[in-house]
């Protein structure tokens, strides 16, 4: 794969700043990273062909600071928010993520509004399903995460030891309790106009493909689809197979 | 030197092959293999336990507070320490515990420790603690904010104990319309508050700032000498000499006939204690925001994610992390660990593991008999002219 010159900045916004990788050419897109690592990925570099990609390390992950009130997912919701604002051309933009970052991106379309054109997620806690959470992420050892994650284990990021540490306190003060879902998300959701696509890894262990199809239905307008050979990131296991379903989706107007 | 005789009370009926069968005697052991029956006899011989200290001298008798572990069967400490104050007349008992940011309202912790000192007619010694990571995992308390919650519980409750009601609390984690407790504390300003600690450096200048008594539990013996020397510089930073009572130091102890006598009665039950209860993935020890970024690191660094390694009983005694020897020896060593640490006060742990009550209420006596006298006038080398 050729590399596209990927340039690397801070963003500034309602003031905070936020570390940024961006690249490509094409409309905007607003990528919000995993929960493992904030990295420009295989995956980045294929959704830059068609996109012009901003890819914000989140608030206390990776090279970003965080804000002392950014204590909850709805905080992050309304910062990234801005982060939307600012970065919409014509005053629109689409939004993806995956998994921590998948659920940031619908909490942050719901409260940003029509500037947000279209949400592609994958791999999307925040649903609370009763007698189906997903897998308790904090209490599971480093080796017992990637068994659980990852169809194939050497898949897994490598993330140096201060980015590891700092992304999993980062996500425990966001999700800690309850545990990854917010019991207000469900009721939310009708109110977002904007189209999501909701893809789910075949054989994601973490965290059961209901909770996609919970948000599909809650949504007014969303549609799942499965990527094949993955377990819960699919951004990682099948890069191509879920740039193309992204792509194809975002394009769409 | 004053003495204080500590308790953790754990269960003591682990399987042998605990440690290649499960992960950790926390939060995810299954509490099926908690026998109420056994309980029950368990809970008295160790009450029964305590009370022989207040018989045998000791001027403070402690308990403790964990949560959902066969660690320590005591998730109430408040209630352990009720039961000793009905039944005791003469000794102190420190309550180590309160882990104030798990409860939901530090009040209620106010209001209980001012019952107990009333009550008691002033012989509560209060401690506060953190909690430990596994208690976070049980709780509905977000690791990253424990310490937040720490120091405002903490605030909180000095206030309430010093300064007249109503008042309003107007803070982050516990704000308050009225603030009000009936009963107020019998010792002015309040009860004498003891803080046990691993050592962070935070925890020291805190505790020192205070005047509060810094307690070292479970830790090598060239640790506490280091733990120590920063707390006296953070007092002296802080205007004044630490007197040595206010520095204290928690270790388990074992007195036998001969050293090698000793060491093989102990060891089965000092190896249970470091290898089957404290086995710990550092996931379950440290959740994320427990500990500081660099901490975590630091702690990462030095065992992996699988936890400490296994232990013997031969290299905690080596390393003075217990003390473990015929009484000539622990006099020995522990007035030679007095002279290096200049701590004032001993909190010592006789009955550890899987120890059973006879040999419990055995080493008990001749630590007290043989052991104690002598400590108890020993003076640190800390304190000799000129050292201090």
């Amino acid at each position: 794969m050729t590399q596209s010159s990927v340039s690397t900045g801070e963003l500034a916004v309602s003031g905070s700043k936020l570390h940024m990788r961006q690249a490509g050419s094409g409309p905007p897109l607003l990528y919000l990273h995993d929960e493992l690592s904030s990295a420009w990925s295989p995956f980045l570099e294929l959704l830059s062909k068609r996109f012009h990609v901003y890819a914000p390390d989140l608030p206390g992950f990776g090279e970003s600071a965080r804000p002392d009130w950014i204590e909850s997912i709805d905080d992050a919701a309304f910062l990234l928010a801005d982060v939307a604002d600012a970065l919409a051309e014509d005053g629109r933009i689409a939004v993806a993520g995956a998994s921590l970052g998948g659920w940031l991106a619908l909490e942050m379309a719901l409260r940003a509004g029509p500037v947000v054109s279209r949400v592609a997620v994958a791999g999307c806690p925040g649903i609370a399903i009763a007698g189906d959470p997903p897998a308790d992420y904090f209490i599971l050892t480093p080796e017992e995460r990637t068994a659980l994650f990852f169809n194939d284990p050497s898949k897994a990021p490598e993330v140096d030891e201060d980015h590891m540490i700092r992304n999993e306190q980062m996500t425990a003060r966001l999700v800690w309790q309850p545990r990854y879902v917010s019991p207000k998300l469900g009721g939310r959701l009708h109110r977002l106009r904007a189209p999501v696509l909701v893809a789910w890894g075949r054989d994601d262990r973490f965290l059961s493909r209901a909770h996609g199809e919970a948000l599909v239905e809650g949504l007014p307008d969303a549609e799942l689809t499965v990527v094949s050979g993955s377990g819960h990131f699919p951004a990682i296991e099948q890069p191509q197979a879920l740039a193309d379903s992204f792509m194809s989706f975002l394009v769409r107007s | 030197m004053q003495f204080a005789y500590f308790h953790l009370m754990p269960w003591p009926h682990l399987p042998d092959d605990f440690e290649t069968t499960e992960r950790s005697a926390w939060v995810t052991y299954p509490n099926s293999h908690y026998d109420p029956v056994l309980g029950n006899e368990l809970y008295h011989q160790y009450l029964s336990q305590l009370l022989h200290a207040e018989e045998l001298g000791f001027d403070v008798i402690s308990v403790n507070e964990h949560h959902q572990t066969a660690y320590g069967l005591m998730p109430s400490p408040d209630v352990m320490a009720s039961w000793l104050i009905a039944k005791t007349s003469r000794a102190r008992i420190a309550i180590l515990g309160n882990a104030i940011p798990l409860r939901d309202h530090p009040m209620r912790v106010a209001e209980e420790i001012a019952m107990m000192d009333v009550i008691s007619g002033g012989r509560v010694i209060c401690g506060f603690v953190r909690g430990i990571g596994p208690e976070y995992h049980n709780f509905t308390m977000n690791p990253a904010v424990g310490l937040e919650r720490f120091r405002e519980a903490h605030d909180l409750i000095i206030k309430a104990w010093t300064e007249p009601g109503p008042f309003r609390w107007e803070g982050r984690h516990y704000p308050l319309e009225h603030v009000n407790p009936w009963p107020r504390p019998l010792q002015q300003p309040h009860p004498p508050i003891w803080v046990p600690s691993q050592g962070s450096g935070e925890t020291i200048e805190w505790a020192a700032e205070r005047h509060y008594t810094f307690v070292v539990t479970f830790t090598p013996h060239r640790n506490v000498v280091r733990y120590m020397e920063q707390y006296r510089e953070q007092a002296r930073d802080f205007g004044y000499e630490a007197p040595p009572e206010q520095m204290a130091w928690a270790v388990p102890i074992y007195v036998g006939e001969t050293d090698e006598s000793a060491l093989a009665e102990a060891a089965p039950h000092a190896e249970y204690l470091f290898n089957k209860l404290l086995k710990r993935p550092l996931s379950v020890f440290f959740p994320p925001g427990y500990l500081s970024e660099q901490s975590a690191k630091g702690v990462l660094r030095a065992f992996g994610s699988i936890g400490v390694s296994r232990t013997t009983a031969e290299q905690l005694n080596e390393e003075g992390q217990m003390v473990i020897g015929s009484s000539e020896s622990v006099l020995r060593r522990l007035k030679e660990y007095v002279d290096l640490s200049g701590i004032g006060t001993l909190v010592v742990l006789l009955q550890f593991g899987s120890m059973p009550h006879e040999q419990a209420m055995a080493n008990m006596d001749r630590f007290a008999r043989e052991v104690m006298p002598e400590l108890r006038t020993h003076v640190s080398a800390v304190y000799e002219a000129g050292k201090a």
